[in-house]
């Protein structure tokens, strides 16, 4: 069994291509499931440019291809993750879709803030994700998802599910952390933070539709309970212009 | 709302219209329309991507833009909707793709039987409907109401000579491989077909090879899934070709 990207009975015109060295400019031929080839005018190692990725964040095969690509391109692999996991978390909770919805807010605000503050892409979207992710066992557990719940429950889960991804100990250990506990300690790493606040903006967005706070209230929750610069800020653009509206 | 965010996008110069993506989606968001995969609403595509390994041909990526937000609500009426108002269209997949095309066969009458030539009757088919891969048949396919179910493990198929007198007459086969087919897929396939359906009983046909245990196993996890529970019977057949064990789960 091959995968069709893989599988030259399945290639078009384009699978071959030249593309220039970015050492010295000699021109290079590609087969499209090359990860590198070597230049033969300034003998560097040059990694194929039209290398696509896209497919390794739902395939089950990926590690083994990953595993094979050099570490330039293996750092992207971490990346990847957060892809795979999006994946994942809609096969968990199926249909239901207020938690998806919910989710993909609170991941798309905490791409947008650890952009901003600096922290690991992974680790924050993985958990922003996973948040929710105990809910099913909740339920079953606890006869309620409410946050107590979801913290008790949902590090099992998530642990259980980027280690079938294969996501490394560190970064589990990170995300299992930060879904363990919602209400933030004293000091917390920025990756909890770009999370928490993500997480806070999503649920006042939702509090805001059923019963709109008025906007000094909204200011001062923001002002009291975001961690960071970057999520007050969007926070503060999202939630009290939508109340000016 | 129009916000930025990840939504799928599909090629259509790539789309060839099979249809695999569309049971991928829970939300009903993409459908055949025309021959091509289209997302039927913004609001109804969460961007998550669970159809994005189900094309064969590659069409669907993720892409970030400017789009209506996803809407749990919108999604719900949607859903209800479809199932007041089921598209005649999604009962084979939507796509007309000759493989998933739903067929059922009338069975030869007594008569038509007799007056065969002598030289036909060895190449007379037992088989009642098409598709028959496990990946293939919907879960509402007509033919599986009242179904006996022939769960059969690809290679059984070929290596047991008796298969279209002595097992495929009057059952609804459906083949796949353990080995190599995806598996969990399967078990949600078959829980879906136990809910949707009264199954009269299950017959699970695999080779002796360790590999092929899986099967009866998807099909007990299926129905255990689907809160229902039917005895099945398991043959095992032999790498020659001979039935090895016959036992009732």
């Amino acid at each position: 069994m091959k995968c069709p990207g893989q599988d030259t009975r399945y290639w078009k015109h384009d699978a071959i291509f030249d593309s220039p060295c970015p050492k010295c400019g000699q021109m290079l031929e590609f087969f499209k499931d090359q990860t590198t080839t070597r230049c033969k005018g300034c003998g560097e190692q040059i990694i194929n440019p039209k290398m696509d990725f896209g497919c390794a964040s739902y395939c089950q095969y990926a590690e083994q291809c990953l595993g094979e690509l050099p570490p330039e391109l293996l750092a992207k692999r971490d990346d990847l993750l957060k892809d795979r996991v999006a994946v994942q978390i809609k096969h968990y909770l199926k249909k239901d879709f207020k938690r998806i919805g919910h989710a993909t807010r609170v991941a798309r605000y905490a791409e947008k803030i650890v952009q901003q503050e600096g922290g690991i892409p992974a680790v924050v979207l993985c958990a922003a994700y996973l948040m929710d992710i105990g809910a099913r066992e909740a339920l079953e557990k606890h006869g309620q998802a409410d946050p107590a719940a979801l913290e008790k429950e949902g590090p099992a889960v998530a642990r259980k599910l980027l280690a079938t991804l294969s996501a490394k100990e560190p970064i589990i250990n990170e995300v299992c952390d930060i879904i363990a506990h919602r209400q933030p300690r004293p000091q917390e790493t920025v990756n909890y933070r770009c999370v928490h606040d993500a997480e806070r903006l999503v649920t006042l967005m939702e509090q805001q539709k059923d019963k709109p706070h008025a906007p000094e209230a909204m200011i001062g929750l923001i002002d009291e309970t975001f961690l960071t610069a970057s999520g007050r800020q969007l926070a503060r653009t999202l939630l009290l212009t939508e109340a000016k509206d | 709302m129009k916000v930025l965010r990840k939504i799928i996008e599909i090629d259509e110069t790539l789309c060839d219209g099979c249809g695999q993506c569309v049971p991928a989606c829970e939300e009903g968001a993409i459908q055949i329309i025309d021959g091509k995969a289209r997302v039927v609403a913004e609001k109804y595509c969460d961007g998550l991507g669970a159809c994005l390994g189900e094309c064969p041909q590659g069409a669907i990526s993720i892409v970030e833009r400017v789009a209506e937000d996803f809407d749990p609500e919108a999604v719900e009426a949607y859903l209800e909707t479809l199932d007041q108002h089921p598209q005649p269209v999604r009962q084979t997949l939507a796509c007309g793709c000759p493989s998933t095309h739903l067929q059922t066969f009338e069975p030869k009458t007594s008569c038509q039987a007799a007056n065969q030539p002598q030289s036909q009757t060895a190449g007379h088919s037992a088989l009642g409907h098409w598709p028959i891969q496990i990946k293939l048949i919907p879960p509402h396919a007509p033919f599986l109401q009242q179904a006996d179910l022939l769960v059969l493990a690809d290679c059984a198929a070929v290596a047991y000579a008796a298969l279209h007198q002595e097992l495929l007459k009057g059952r609804v086969v459906m083949m796949g491989c353990p080995k190599f087919d995806d598996v969990p897929e399967y078990v949600e396939k078959f829980t879906e077909i136990f809910r949707k359906n009264d199954i009269n009983s299950v017959t699970a046909v695999t080779m002796e090879v360790p590999c092929c245990s899986g099967l009866p196993m998807m099909v007990k996890n299926g129905m255990a899934a689907a809160g229902k529970k039917l005895p099945v019977t398991m043959l095992v057949i032999g790498t020659n070709g001979t039935l090895m064990k016959k036992e009732v789960l």
